[in-house]
């Protein structure tokens, strides 16, 4: 009974590990997807669920990235670390709020992460476009896993 | 009896506890910060030692590729099946475009034999020593992950394969990168238009020599051109051979335009729907001297 309770606990990291893994292999044109796709599974367990997301997950999740997108190890571990505790002092006002805030509040944080990346990393213009399809899929991924949500906190 | 019944809305789902809880619960906020804290400086040490950053780095690139490849593997194969049942569909067109294609090659080896014997003439007479052969080793692409900033492709060959650091990876079109880094069962290909990307090239027409960089785009630019005024929109690029990695004379593009000072390249080899690449790799001393002696016993 303990391992199906780890399982279900363990569901937010793989949910963001699939979309990393998926998400890297899509683009129109020269348009990607990441990373702002995989942002959206991290923003959402952020703000509704953090207690199965911890920290140190969040460490390995961004050196998996790194190492599978030839970029600087640790970089995305620090930003998506940073995106954790700023979400634990965001979230008490967020979740009150309508689905148009929440969509909202992603679109900024989405926003400065894919700069600061950019920025460090040396990108180009076309990193950004990853943040406006994040932005645009925002409400479907976030339905998708609102239904993995809801299920998993019938068991845990 | 009721056909319909009334819609009852869930209450709201109650908060369960935790059934499996620990000591350290009531502490969860201050131990996070500690373990970023310590993730943190921890990460940034190991930084500064490449004696553990690079082993690391490279244990993260096998593990990282090779769950890739696990996770890719049914979309591969759905897609291997899909595409064998198209080429079943179109199987009588497919035939008949491959016997022309088949004979417009034979023409072209007829064309192409008596120049290859003019030329080792040439090379005989003018005592001019024959470059050394290259081999081919075929692989095929794993994924081709894109953020947008780096272009490259994960290969399902490594260094169990015989695969080393910068070895030229072709296609029948042209040159499409160099291996740049090498794993056990695995290897990363970093594609010409990435910004890491510099291969020394020459014009065909005014045999003027530079360096091709990535931009980070469809179109790499030539850099350190020797004479910019000679270079002309359409001309042929190849490899110039310089730096030992890519043999000389390979296919790398055309100079699509000229624009600002800069000269940018359309590449000739197509990265969208690529399955498989050759590596190439020249022929060691050995072996050339195996094969010659076989020869001559035959």
């Amino acid at each position: 009974m303990k391992f199906l309770f780890l399982t279900l606990r363990g569901l937010p990291v793989f949910s963001i590990i699939c979309f990393i893994m998926g998400g890297s292999c899509l683009h129109i044109g020269q348009a990607p997807f990441l990373p702002a796709f995989y942002l959206i599974p991290t923003y959402y367990w952020i703000i509704f669920r953090p207690q199965d997301l911890p920290l140190w997950s969040l460490f390995f999740v961004g050196l998996l990235y790194d190492s599978l997108m030839k970029g600087e190890l640790l970089l995305s571990s620090i930003l998506l670390m940073l995106s954790w505790v700023f979400g634990q002092h965001i979230r008490p006002f967020l979740i009150p709020h309508s689905f148009f805030f929440i969509w909202g509040a992603f679109a900024i944080y989405s926003l400065v992460y894919t700069s600061l990346y950019a920025l460090f990393v040396g990108g180009t213009p076309l990193v950004m476009l990853s943040w406006i399809y994040g932005v645009l899929l925002y409400p479907f991924i976030t339905w998708l896993l609102s239904s993995l949500h809801l299920r998993v906190r019938l068991y845990v | 009896m009721s056909v319909f019944r009334r819609y009852k809305p869930p209450g709201p789902l109650k908060r369960k506890a935790n059934p499996y809880p620990t000591r350290t619960y009531p502490f969860r906020q201050k131990i996070s910060i500690l373990v970023f804290a310590f993730f943190l400086l921890g990460g940034a040490a190991l930084r500064f030692y490449p004696s553990l950053y690079n082993p690391l780095s490279s244990f993260l690139f096998e593990g990282t590729a090779s769950f890739q490849r696990i996770f890719i593997y049914p979309f591969q194969q759905a897609h291997t099946f899909l595409k064998d049942s198209y080429t079943f569909i179109n199987l009588k067109n497919e035939h008949a475009a491959l016997v022309q294609e088949n004979k417009d090659l034979k023409w072209k080896l007829q064309v192409l034999h008596p120049l290859q014997h003019e030329n080792n003439v040439l090379r005989q007479q003018l005592n001019v020593s024959t470059p050394r052969p290259y081999m081919h080793r075929v692989a095929r692409i794993v994924s081709s992950p894109y953020d947008g900033i780096h272009y490259f492709f994960l290969i399902a060959a490594g260094s169990d394969q015989g695969l080393t650091k910068d070895q030229a990876v072709v296609d029948p079109d042209g040159v499409l990168g160099r291996i740049e880094k090498v794993g056990h069962h695995v290897a990363r290909v970093l594609l010409l238009n990435d910004v890491n990307s510099r291969v020394p090239v020459m014009t065909e027409g005014s045999h003027q020599k530079a360096i091709l960089a990535g931009e980070g785009n469809f179109f790499p630019t030539l850099v350190y051109v020797t004479d910019i005024q000679k270079i002309k929109p359409g001309e042929k690029v190849v490899t110039s051979g310089v730096g030992g990695i890519f043999p000389p004379g390979l296919p790398v593009g055309y100079i699509n335009d000229i624009t600002g000072g800069k000269i940018h390249v359309r590449l000739l080899a197509s990265y969208k729907n690529l399955e498989w690449v050759h590596i190439l790799h020249p022929q060691s001393a050995s072996f050339l001297q195996e094969v010659q002696t076989n020869l001559e016993e035959q």
